[in-house]
């Protein structure tokens, strides 16, 4: 029943630093480092971990907009990161973007309708009147009017400047979306209204999305399978369901314990990590996270704890499991 | 100055897709809207019918001497005095328009084109390019303008053509810098991530989103440089290598003038006037033009 839409294989992306005046590389953040996980087709996969832990570089090398270290993306089964830029501009019509920020995601010299109908425009699909009316019909599915078209961005508010970022993803009927963290910088009222448009957009067009945040509440609420990123790693893979009843790895349960309830009277522990994500450019060896890591054991400082499987589709990797 | 009103609520595609037209109409409406750049544009439009119509408003020749009456204040007869040889400096400002303003234009025109497209490259494409274009840049910039102008002009002769080509290639690495400035900062935007995103080529990506989003600053230096090509012009001028002596220039009007500044103020002050005007209606239509091209900054009645 569950097809693979989106697999990536072994996926790396280091960004080299460079110094000095004859730009020698001095060192890698390795921001995305070995990492290997499965989108369903039709189901959303949340992707969830702090600042810098590599999730929306991670989208971006998946999208081809950043090429991998090394690693494989497949794309229904064919391998993306090897193809030309002929057929890698005929795969863009199939996987789309949306961005965290709407007010730097869209150019304040092109209105509404001119950027939504750009990559209509790019993939010669319509013109002219055609093209304005295909436009027009994707701004209606997502809760924009007709008269929105000739607007600026700068008219818009933040909530409908997302639903133009969306609209625009869309207009190329993709069957993969990458949204990252659509809704973070959103006020939470209208997070709830971009979510609903996202889960109805999703049902409408059976659409697939790689849903990157760091807001476990609302990754709840959409996604189908959950997989945490640490410092460049995946630590825990897991079913939703499966995931917020049995977190397994530390830093999956001390993510889960900072969602705040609803519930004025729970009594929750929450569990406080120290100080700040490493230093991607100089990962500390052994378990990446053993330096926050509440549970650390001598094991964790030099051995790499391995993704294992604990249950079906659960997978962590810690020493303590 | 009519407007039409902004409907509210258009139902159908075909009256979105109209008002789209007429928003992008919008541009003239604005810059037109815009009174100080109107009046900039006013006086370089003077100034142009004045050098193209040279021959028949100028009350003298320009270049006939008259020394008997040479270094005279401004009087019924010659309306701005003359200068040292007896010459009507009002005449001379009308015919020198026809040498100072091609200068400035066309040498901002070279500098623009180079030194845009250079930035350009350099901010898009970044690594090596980027480090070879700018490190030729520094180097021209070690030079100053006039130094730098001077070793072209040199080297392809003098004569006002040559100047224009001097001056324009000297002023290349400053709009080098502020076009790859701007550039940078646009390549990073999101929007152009979701362009290419979407299938949109280089060129496309180039022209349609980051060309208009860094053309500001580019706009500025543009209007600013055209007085400094003006006086450049005329430096070159004065040491010989420009306009040769009896051409009317208003840069070497000023240069020569300047012996007698304190006897005869007004043999500097017109020309120099004149390149005031020009400059200041340049920056005022200049920024006419950057703000009528920027749709955030559009006012509508509604």
């Amino acid at each position: 029943m569950t097809e693979q839409l989106v697999r990536i294989e072994n996926l790396k992306k280091y960004f080299p630093v460079r110094t000095g005046v004859l730009s020698r590389t001095t060192g890698f953040i390795k921001a995305v480092d070995d990492i290997s996980f499965s989108v369903n087709k039709g189901e959303t996969y949340g992707l969830v971990g702090e600042s810098g832990s590599g999730k929306s570089t991670t989208g971006r090398v998946i999208l081809q907009l950043q090429q991998p270290t090394s690693g494989k993306v497949f794309f229904r089964d064919r391998e993306i990161s090897t193809l030309n830029s002929r057929q890698l501009h005929a795969m863009r019509k199939e996987m789309q973007i949306v961005f965290q920020d709407p007010y730097s995601a869209l150019n304040p010299r092109m209105t509404v309708g001119e950027a939504i109908a750009e990559g209509l425009a790019a993939h010669r699909l319509a013109a002219g009147r055609g093209l304005q009316e295909m436009a027009i019909s994707v701004m209606e599915s997502c809760g924009l009017s007709a008269y929105h078209y000739s607007r600026y961005p700068h008219e818009f508010s933040g909530g409908q400047r997302q639903r133009i970022v969306i609209a625009r993803a869309l207009s190329l009927q993709p069957s993969f979306v990458v949204a990252d963290e659509p809704v973070s910088a959103l006020d939470v009222s209208i997070q709830a209204q971009i979510i609903n448009l996202l889960k109805n957009l999703q049902e409408k067009y059976h659409l697939t999305y790689l849903f990157i945040s760091h807001d476990l509440g609302v990754v709840r609420h959409v996604s189908d399978n959950v997989g945490v990123m640490y410092l460049g790693t995946l630590v825990e893979e897991a079913p939703k369901k499966e995931f917020y009843a049995h977190p397994l790895h530390p830093y999956s349960k001390a993510l889960l314990s900072a969602v705040p309830t609803t519930d004025p009277l729970a009594k929750k522990q929450r569990i406080a990590l120290k100080g700040q994500i490493p230093n991607p450019a100089a990962p500390p060896p052994g378990c990446r996270f053993h330096t926050r890591c509440p549970h650390v054991m001598t094991v964790c400082r030099d051995t790499v704890p391995l993704l294992r499987t604990v249950a079906p589709g659960h997978s962590v990797a810690c020493h303590l499991v | 100055m009519k407007t039409q009103p902004v409907p509210d609520y258009c139902p159908s595609a075909a009256a979105a897709v109209a008002e789209h037209r007429k928003r992008v109409s919008d541009f003239w409406w604005q810059l037109r809207r815009n009174r100080l750049a109107l009046c900039g544009a006013a006086v370089l439009a003077f100034f142009t019918v004045v050098a193209l119509l040279a021959p028949w408003l100028a009350p003298y020749s320009p270049t006939a001497q008259n020394l008997p009456a040479s270094l005279q204040p401004p009087g019924p007869a010659h309306l701005l005095g003359t200068d040292e040889f007896g010459r009507d400096i009002l005449s001379r400002i009308i015919f020198g328009a026809r040498f100072s303003l091609p200068v400035g234009f066309f040498s901002v025109a070279i500098a623009l084109a180079g030194g845009g497209l250079l930035g350009m490259l350099a901010g898009y494409y970044g690594g090596r390019l980027d480090n070879l274009i700018m490190r030729v840049m520094d180097v021209m910039l070690a030079l100053p303008t006039i130094l730098l102008a001077i070793v072209i002009v040199t080297a392809l002769g003098p004569g006002l053509t040559n100047v224009m080509v001097a001056v324009g290639i000297s002023l290349i690495p400053n709009f080098a810098r502020v076009a790859k400035a701007a550039v940078l900062g646009v390549r990073e935007l999101e929007y152009v991530e979701a362009a290419r995103a979407s299938g949109a080529g280089t060129l496309r990506v180039i022209f349609r989103h980051i060309l208009p989003n860094s053309l500001a600053p580019i706009i500025v230096q543009g209007t600013l440089s055209v007085a400094g090509a003006i006086l450049s012009a005329a430096a070159l001028s004065f040491i010989g290598l420009g306009a040769q002596p009896p051409t009317p220039e208003w840069g070497s009007m000023l240069s020569s003038g300047r012996a007698f500044l304190r006897d005869a103020p007004h043999v500097t002050t017109f020309p120099g006037l004149a390149i005031l005007l020009t400059v200041l209606a340049l920056n005022l239509f200049g920024d006419g033009l950057r703000d009528a091209l920027d749709p955030r900054l559009r006012q509508f009645n509604r």
